[in-house]
């Protein structure tokens, strides 16, 4: 327990000073996590919905593809787009390895198939009767595909919490394509392992607080949009 | 108004529909009955274009129209109304005024239309109401203003009132067939109701495995029930009639 107050202390202590190293990395973190879940989130749920929707031969096949990802773990996804971004990969000469653009790249392939997945879930749990009575209102493939999307509202910000969490909270595809690099690529989940290694636990604890807050501020504003009752329509 | 000629549809291997001709006149009120899985249902589906079916025509207005490329244009002439209406969130004035809404209604106008007939159908004062706080009867009276906004030229009517309680039920019945010539809208019913058909229908379609068996005006088709389940119709109908 003395471990875990000194770890509290220290991040307020931190925080109050103005640490700019620890203000460098928060502000990566929240630009990084934000924008590859930005990225799934606009890909993931269009994504999501169509695969729900369309009936297509091999459909099956790719849902269970997609499906499959939930498990992917993130060093797995860090190894692959290494491979890809390395100096003598394929994507080699876009020059992006060891930049926050890697970490972007590898925190969509982790959070963007999570979206889409549990979107195709939501969908498809409304859609059975929906979709019939929308078509008899007169809705066209996009307004039936919009309206469905609008219904699933639950699942679908669960989908985008789940796609946030997945990113905010791995490390293996941040080391492996950023490198955790200090002033570069260091973000908060990367530096707590590193002062982890260091035996600097009070450190790691600090940056672990601070980390949680602004996971818990993300998943407030998620559930806030959530549990909103009949919004104007 | 409408024909469909050599109308099939296969489910799982089976044929639930074959039906050589069946056309829907502007005007009559048809009401189709027939037991549980007699093709009912299907029937009015394949005839609203709400699923997939073979035909060697389909014909509305005299002119044969082709499904795929002209499907939405042939859907936005009719309207549904289903045993449990889906109504989406936001309040009831938006679920009655989406049909045009879809069409590319301005918002107003749309909302404008939607009132008119949440006051034809009494359920204005529910306007501002989630649907999904509303009893049966007034989901039944939103749901026909939400189908009859558009003024359809058909009305596919699949058992919307069988869970009702006598009063909204009656309620409905008494003024459908007058809400209907206020949209200029011929109805078409599946039901399973004698007093339905005897209040409603000019017209009485009867279907056992797919197959229309019987066809004309209700008095000629029940005053000579073949079969036994339509012997069993007119018996039920004949006792509630007694009983009322």
């Amino acid at each position: 327990m003395e471990l875990i107050w000194q770890g509290l202390v220290k991040a307020f202590e931190m925080l109050v000073a103005g640490d700019s190293e620890l203000y460098q990395i928060a502000w990566l973190t929240v630009q990084v996590t934000g924008t590859a879940t930005l990225i799934s989130i606009a890909l993931g749920i269009p994504l999501g919905a169509l695969l729900g929707l369309s009936a297509f031969p091999g459909r099956k096949g790719v849902q269970g593809l997609l499906n499959s990802t939930l498990g992917l773990p993130p060093v797995v996804v860090g190894l692959w787009v290494s491979l890809l971004l390395w100096r003598s990969g394929p994507l080699g000469f876009l020059g992006l390895m060891y930049t926050p653009t890697a970490l972007v790249v590898a925190q969509v392939v982790i959070a963007l198939p999570r979206v889409a997945a549990l979107t195709m879930a939501g969908v498809m749990q409304v859609d059975g009767v929906l979709s019939v009575q929308l078509a008899g209102l007169g809705a066209n493939r996009w307004q039936l595909l919009w309206l469905v999307i609008r219904e699933s509202h639950l699942s679908i910000i669960a989908a985008c919490l789940a796609g946030f969490g997945a990113v905010v909270a791995e490390v293996g595809a941040a080391m492996a394509v950023g490198g955790n690099i200090r002033g570069q690529t260091r973000i908060l989940s990367t530096a707590i392992v590193l002062e982890v290694n260091r035996g600097n636990f009070d450190l790691a604890l600090a940056l672990s607080f601070i980390l949680m807050t602004f996971s818990y501020a993300v998943a407030m504003a998620f559930t806030f949009m959530q549990q909103r009752r009949y919004p104007s329509a | 108004m409408l024909e469909v000629r050599d109308l099939s549809m296969v489910r799982q291997e089976r044929k639930i529909l074959s039906v050589p001709n069946v056309s829907i006149s502007a005007g009559p009120f048809v009401a189709i009955i027939g037991r549980n899985g007699a093709g009912k249902s299907s029937l009015i589906k394949a005839l609203g274009l709400l699923t997939t079916f073979t035909s060697s025509a389909y014909l509305l207005h005299g002119q044969v129209k082709d499904i795929p490329s002209e499907r939405l244009a042939i859907v936005r002439q009719y309207a549904h109304g289903f045993q449990s209406p889906a109504f989406l969130r936001g309040d009831v004035l938006y679920n009655v005024a989406l049909p045009l809404l879809l069409r590319g209604m301005a918002r107003s106008a749309a909302e404008s239309a939607a009132q008119r007939w949440l006051a034809l159908v009494q359920a204005d004062k529910l306007a501002a109401r989630h649907p999904h706080t509303l009893s049966g009867g007034e989901g039944a009276r939103v749901s026909l203003a939400r189908a009859l906004v558009t003024s359809p030229q058909i009305l596919f009517l699949d058992e919307p009132f069988s869970g009702l309680d006598v009063e909204s039920q009656a309620y409905i019945l008494r003024h459908l067939r007058g809400w209907l010539a206020e949209s200029k809208t011929t109805g078409v019913l599946v039901t399973h109701s004698y007093s339905e058909v005897a209040h409603l229908a000019d017209r009485l379609v009867v279907m056992d495995e797919g197959r229309i068996v019987a066809d004309g005006p209700p008095s000629a088709v029940l005053a000579n029930p073949k079969g036994g389940f339509l012997r069993d119709f007119v018996s039920v109908g004949a006792r509630t009639e007694t009983l009322a």
